[in-house]
């Protein structure tokens, strides 16, 4: 893997809430495949590019993430083995896979209701009443921003922008001309000029890798300091960059 | 007396209105009943209301408010029944009123809270289970907001604390009560079937390293054939696993 410094000056440290349950629904739901049915060794070729895009990254991966690449690596080479060949396990199910589909479709089931309680977060804002406080306040929490764009689309169309950029060239070395703060203030100003931009736009003049994690980054922290709101056309489609009042 | 007497439901409908505070039928039939006794004359008309009459005529209301398009909902809410604006007029009463942008949860805090909500009261380890990770900083954030409180404590090994939802948790969300999220026992089901397998893979080993480490124990056998048939008997037994383990740590010390 390529390694990108990213300069010290300015260290985002982002916390990552999503699981790697969050990541395999994603890549599930992204690919359209049967939860029931999962090509274990392409989801887990998947699994681990966004492993190493999210260390890339320098997030703050959480030991499960590490955990549930091991998994996968063993039900992938347990689905090698003919039956009768596999070692022994306790209480082992026909199907290696079968223990990770119980617990993704479990998880699923409860993503939907949470969609159903965010649907009635957003009615029950319009609402007020006699006798009730208005409306319940609660203290900003980072990530509201996302809506309902999840952190792996973000990471998929930063992987998009890196793909674009032109293989680096070794053998000479520049000065590091990027950071997050230039960025932050690059992507500000240009949410300021149009209020909104879509997210690919923003890494259209990126030259280098690392220019392209500068700007990511930029992007995430704005995020989380509520500066700026992301949102998603559609299911996959492009993620749109605008301003905290204007969403 | 040719006068129309006063309806049940235009004096409900009165009452709830300027009571400025969720009423439940409860206490609206306390005020019937009290009024009747002070002022013996048009007022005693409903002294004797029974609550499920009240309910029925509040409920009629309720819908009565929703077809006539009027502004205003009739609520249950969980603290009683109560008057609030249609949603369709926010953006308005949020300009009117000067509240700022609304505040909502992220989706990883919305999920922890759903699994919160329909399992509760859980503990944190199985809702790592579900969630598949590390939700120590969401349930403390939750905590902070008081959409979730403390409800106990489980009898497992350790003690942990078991999490529920708050009566914030349902005004926010404008439930009346966690039964109206859909799919509730459904997914309750599934949780009592997971319970089931749990305890049998938690205690087993226990129950064999007890059998490794304290040979001459002549509960064991009866144990585990206790073990293969109720739940509430496993857990019992864990926790007398726990208090096994305690003492064997005291006598430890005990001889040092």
């Amino acid at each position: 893997m390529t390694q990108v410094v990213v300069q010290d000056d300015y260290k985002v440290q982002l916390e990552v809430f999503e699981g790697p349950l969050d990541l395999l629904l994603y890549l599930i739901k992204k690919d359209e495949v049967d939860v029931y049915n999962i090509p274990i060794e392409r989801v887990t070729k998947q699994y681990m590019e966004y492993l190493s895009l999210m260390k890339l990254l320098d997030l703050n991966i959480a030991g499960e993430f590490i955990v549930m690449a091991a998994t996968l690596m063993m039900i992938k080479s347990r689905m090698l083995l003919p039956v009768d060949e596999r070692p022994e396990m306790e209480e082992e199910e026909e199907d290696p896979r079968w223990e990770l589909v119980k617990q993704l479709v479990e998880y699923k089931k409860f993503k939907e209701a949470a969609s159903h309680l965010q649907h009635r977060e957003y009615l029950q804002e319009n609402v007020f009443s006699l006798g009730l406080d208005v409306g319940v306040t609660l203290e900003p929490e980072p990530g509201v921003g996302l809506g309902d764009v999840s952190l792996f689309d973000l990471i998929s169309a930063f992987n998009e922008a890196l793909k674009k950029v032109k293989v680096e060239e070794f053998g000479e070395i520049y000065d590091e001309k990027f950071t997050v703060v230039d960025k932050i203030e690059f992507v500000l100003i240009t949410i300021k000029e149009k209020g909104r931009t879509s997210f690919s736009s923003l890494f259209e003049k990126a030259a280098s890798r690392n220019e392209i994690v500068c700007t990511f980054l930029a992007i995430l922290e704005l995020i989380r300091l509520r500066q700026v709101v992301a949102q998603q056309e559609g299911d996959f489609g492009d993620i749109v960059i605008m301003n905290e009042s204007v969403a | 007396m040719e006068t129309k007497p006063v309806e049940l439901k235009q004096i409900l409908g009165a009452i709830v209105f300027a009571a400025r505070q969720p009423m439940t039928t409860g206490a609206i039939r306390k005020i019937f009943q009290e009024t009747a006794e002070i002022n013996r004359e048009e007022a005693a008309l409903y002294g004797g209301i029974k609550e499920s009459e009240i309910k029925t005529s509040l409920h009629q209301l309720q819908v009565e408010c929703e077809t006539g398009k009027s502004g205003v909902h009739l609520i249950e809410s969980a603290e009683g029944f109560r008057f609030q604006s249609d949603p369709a007029g926010g953006p308005w009463i949020r300009h009117m009123l000067n509240v700022g942008k609304p505040t909502r949860l992220s989706r990883p805090a919305l999920e922890t809270l759903a699994i919160i909500a329909y399992r509760q009261p859980i503990s944190r380890a199985e809702l790592e289970g579900v969630r598949g990770v590390a939700v120590d900083h969401v349930i403390r954030m939750l905590m902070e907001m008081q959409l979730i409180k403390i409800v106990g404590r489980s009898e497992l090994p350790g003690r942990p604390m078991l999490y529920g939802t708050t009566t914030l948790f349902l005004e926010h969300f404008g439930l009346k009560d966690v039964k109206e999220l859909p799919g509730i026992t459904e997914l309750a089901r599934m949780e009592a079937m997971r319970k089931k397998q749990d305890v049998a893979n938690e205690v087993d080993p226990e129950a064999l390293i007890q059998n490794a480490s304290d040979q001459p124990n002549p509960a064991d056998p009866a144990d585990e054939d206790e073990n293969a048939d109720e739940e509430d008997e496993d857990e019992e037994d864990a926790e007398d696993d726990d208090d096994e383990d305690d003492d064997d740590e005291d006598d430890e010390e005990d001889s040092k």
